[in-house]
């Protein structure tokens, strides 16, 4: 019987410290809320304003979303970092730390695209935002989607300025 | 000979809790990362991602302070052996689907002393199994080597 009293302590104090984990990480005292302050301060973008960075190109699109859904369509000139296998993808993203890049994935409920902006956050990328509404969003709004295979960071730069 | 095996099990409790003290606080230093790792293993719904992290960052804390300090041996190395378990299967599962992971998010100071892979391997479920057998082990035992104990 013991051990089941002693397991619901043990139990109970760990729900206590996640709490406080979480608490903590709220009030920007310990590293997630830090990992926001290391990079610009996390906004929503929304519909228009990204379709305009995306014509303007002055963003790199990052599709956190596997490989199979990648291919299967994503933004126009959008490079694919899945989370799965995110360090060894992260390659193809510009080496430049200052480089302004918009992170997404399928609609608003997932959160894979905020999972990855820590992460990018993490690696030293100063620039990084959420694009909540994800591919499924972007293409409700009527915005063209390629269906092609990976795409490499400066293929949409170089598309527009064709 | 009773004084040997008090021993023995305070100092296989102690490093157990280093390993999971360790490996928690590395978690929570890099929470990103880790709440990445964790949906890359594709077994939670997605709302539960982040707080099934903070839940695992906190039972490593909590149960590596409790088995260090010797606090309700019984109940830690219980819920630890769990812990293991669930570390276990949850990289089982993941070479079983064959997911290309490069990392486990399982690093810790007792994965890089045996200088396992960063990505999934047989060898790291052979680990976990060792660490929750171990864990059981203080938690069944009689004489936990600790003054909380009795």
């Amino acid at each position: 019987m013991r051990i089941f009293s002693d397991s619901l302590f043990i139990t109970l104090w760990i729900c206590l410290v996640a709490l406080a984990l979480w608490c903590i990480t709220l009030a920007g005292i310990l590293p997630d809320n830090s990992i926001s302050h290391r990079g610009t301060p996390s906004i929503e973008l929304d519909m228009p304003e990204v379709h305009q960075v995306w014509q303007q190109g002055e963003a790199v699109f990052v599709d956190a979303r596997g490989t199979k859904y990648f291919k299967r369509g994503h933004i126009p000139g959008a490079v694919n970092v899945p989370l799965s296998r995110v360090k060894e993808t992260l390659s193809v993203l510009p080496t430049d730390k200052d480089t302004y890049l918009i992170t997404y994935c399928g609609n608003i409920s997932c959160p894979i695209a905020h999972i990855l902006r820590e992460f990018l956050l993490e690696e030293g990328y100063r620039n990084v935002q959420v694009f909540p509404s994800g591919i499924f969003g972007w293409e409700s709004a009527g915005y063209p989607v390629e269906k092609a295979d990976l795409a490499h960071p400066d293929s949409h730069s170089k598309e527009q300025g064709k | 000979m009773k004084q040997v095996a008090a021993v023995l099990l305070t100092l296989l409790r102690v490093v157990l809790g280093l390993i999971l003290l360790f490996s928690g606080i590395a978690k929570f230093d890099g929470f990103g990362t880790f709440v990445a790792a964790v949906e890359s293993y594709h077994i939670l719904p997605a709302a539960f991602i982040r707080p099934a992290s903070y839940l695992l960052v906190s039972a490593e804390i909590t149960l590596g302070i409790a088995l260090c300090i010797g606090y309700r041996l019984s109940g830690a190395g219980a819920v630890a052996s769990l812990l293991f378990l669930c570390f276990a299967l949850a990289l089982a599962s993941v070479l079983w689907r064959q997911l290309p992971l490069s990392s486990c998010g399982c690093e810790n100071i007792l994965f890089e002393w045996l200088s396992l892979s960063q990505a999934p391997t047989w060898k790291a479920v052979f680990v976990d199994m060792l660490c929750a057998a171990a864990s059981l082990f203080i938690a069944l035992s009689p004489q936990q080597g600790s003054r909380f104990a009795n």
